[in-house]
């Protein structure tokens, strides 16, 4: 029994540093999603951090503007019309080429298989 | 309309025109006898691959072989004048040595944060979660990245609030703390950048290097343990000799990566405080001065520079493919 409480005691530093490691990782991140709840005027004044401390003011403003600004929609098609063709088209050219190299004779397959 | 059109066309006719063409070649072998079929349907089958390759790699790459030793506009031929530009230039200069700066930083940051985590998180039951974590900046992109970091680094004058997280917190902790200008302040404004760059790539060497982890015996490591060494020796005499060729492999592909680098500087300084990196350099001289033969010999250049890295390693994943 000692010897399990030993352990864990032991083992406390390492489960710190792990902690410390995450927790440097997820800062900037969560320092972004913080602020985009935000109103914009007061990103620019204070930290991300002091949102927290009362009077609380989180607002969905900036994601209503960011979605129904004009040009929104058509960039989202645009990723997609960009996305999509750049995945399927290369797949596809690229198995016949694999199934060449794979399933046939090849003098100069060699090289690359 | 028209484009969503167009990218239906696209996505089903391409994929369609690419077997149609392979039933007509098919069609069109059967007239052949049996030994020249052999021969030539394998190439066949790999033409429309190879098609793609000419056109969009192989013919650009000459071509901008080519302009780099034309003028500016692409008129006159002027020798290997950009490429001494390319090598004499002070921007230029500055640019080389960011990038072995990059270089040698941001690998050893990312190989080094990565190996650290990857063995640290082995030993814990919430280890799906850690790597979740680290790994996550790896699915922002370079823009956000760009905008999430420039939250971390923002600077105000001294006696006002600090809205960047690193100033608030060094001028919290440390009492004679001056709040700096992270992105300005030479040269720890290199360092600012491949902060970031370590932060983003980090998680990609962790998953890759326990993936290495994962696959040393565990009979081994018991086996060393139980012959009394300690936790240090294992690592050093056993854990890293079998995690080099993956080490190798993340090196690699992060010296690959870090040659291009292009998006961070381009996004938080755009090269200016003497933070520029080839890439940057390259698509200044392109788009900002409209010089082709400069852009071209830079790009070159850094074709060069990457190629080496590139053949070591593909040489390497096929010989561990030999091994299979």
């Amino acid at each position: 029994m000692n010897g399990k409480g030993n352990r864990i005691l032991r083992r406390i530093p390492l489960h710190l540093v792990i902690i410390l490691i995450c927790v440097i990782w997820l800062i900037p991140s969560l320092g972004l999603f913080v602020s985009s709840f935000r109103p914009a005027r007061e990103i620019a004044s204070t930290g991300w951090w002091t949102a927290f401390v009362p009077p609380t003011n989180f607002t969905l403003d900036l994601y209503r503007e960011a979605l129904t600004r004009a040009g929104m929609g058509q960039s989202f098609t645009n990723s997609l019309l960009i996305s999509i063709p750049s995945t399927v088209i290369p797949i596809m050219v690229a198995a016949f080429a694999a199934y060449a190299f794979a399933w046939m004779d090849f003098p100069a397959g060699t090289c690359c298989s | 309309m028209d484009r969503l059109l167009l990218g239906l066309i696209v996505v089903v006719g391409v994929p369609a025109a690419t077997v149609l063409y392979v039933l007509v070649i098919e069609r069109l072998l059967e007239i052949f006898p049996h030994k020249t079929r052999i021969r030539i349907r394998p190439w066949l089958w790999l033409a429309p691959a190879l098609f793609l390759l000419i056109f969009y790699l192989i013919y650009p790459t000459i071509n901008t072989i080519y302009l780099s030793f034309l003028d500016a506009r692409s008129e006159n031929f002027i020798g290997t004048d950009n490429y001494v530009f390319a090598f004499t230039n002070n921007n230029m200069l500055t640019a080389f040595r960011n990038n072995l700066l990059w270089l040698v930083l941001f690998t050893a940051g990312t190989i080094l944060f990565g190996l650290t985590i990857a063995l640290l998180a082995d030993r814990v039951s919430y280890e799906p979660f850690v790597k979740g974590l680290i790994f996550l900046p790896m699915a922002i992109s370079y823009v956000a990245s760009g905008v999430i970091w420039r939250l971390m680094y923002d600077y105000q004058p001294p006696g006002t609030t600090q809205t960047g997280f690193l100033n608030a917190v060094l001028t919290a902790i440390l009492p004679n703390f001056q709040p700096q200008s992270w992105l300005i302040a030479q040269p720890t404004n290199n360092i600012a950048l491949i902060a970031i760059g370590v932060w983003m790539w980090t998680g990609f060497a962790m998953v890759i290097l326990s993936a290495g982890l994962k696959s040393i015996p565990v009979e081994l490591i018991e086996a060393s343990r139980v012959d009394g060494a300690s936790e240090w020796e294992v690592l050093r005499h056993i854990t890293l000799p079998m995690l080099s060729s993956t080490i190798a492999v993340v090196t690699t592909t992060m010296i690959i990566n870090v040659l291009k680098i292009f998006d961070i500087v381009y996004i938080m300084t755009n090269g200016n405080f003497n933070t520029e990196v080839i890439a940057n350099r390259m698509y200044k001289e392109m788009f900002n001065f409209r010089h082709f033969g400069r852009a071209s010999a830079i790009a070159v250049i850094l074709l060069l520079a990457i190629a080496p890295v590139m053949i070591y390693n593909i040489r390497r994943f096929r010989e561990q493919e030999a091994l299979r």
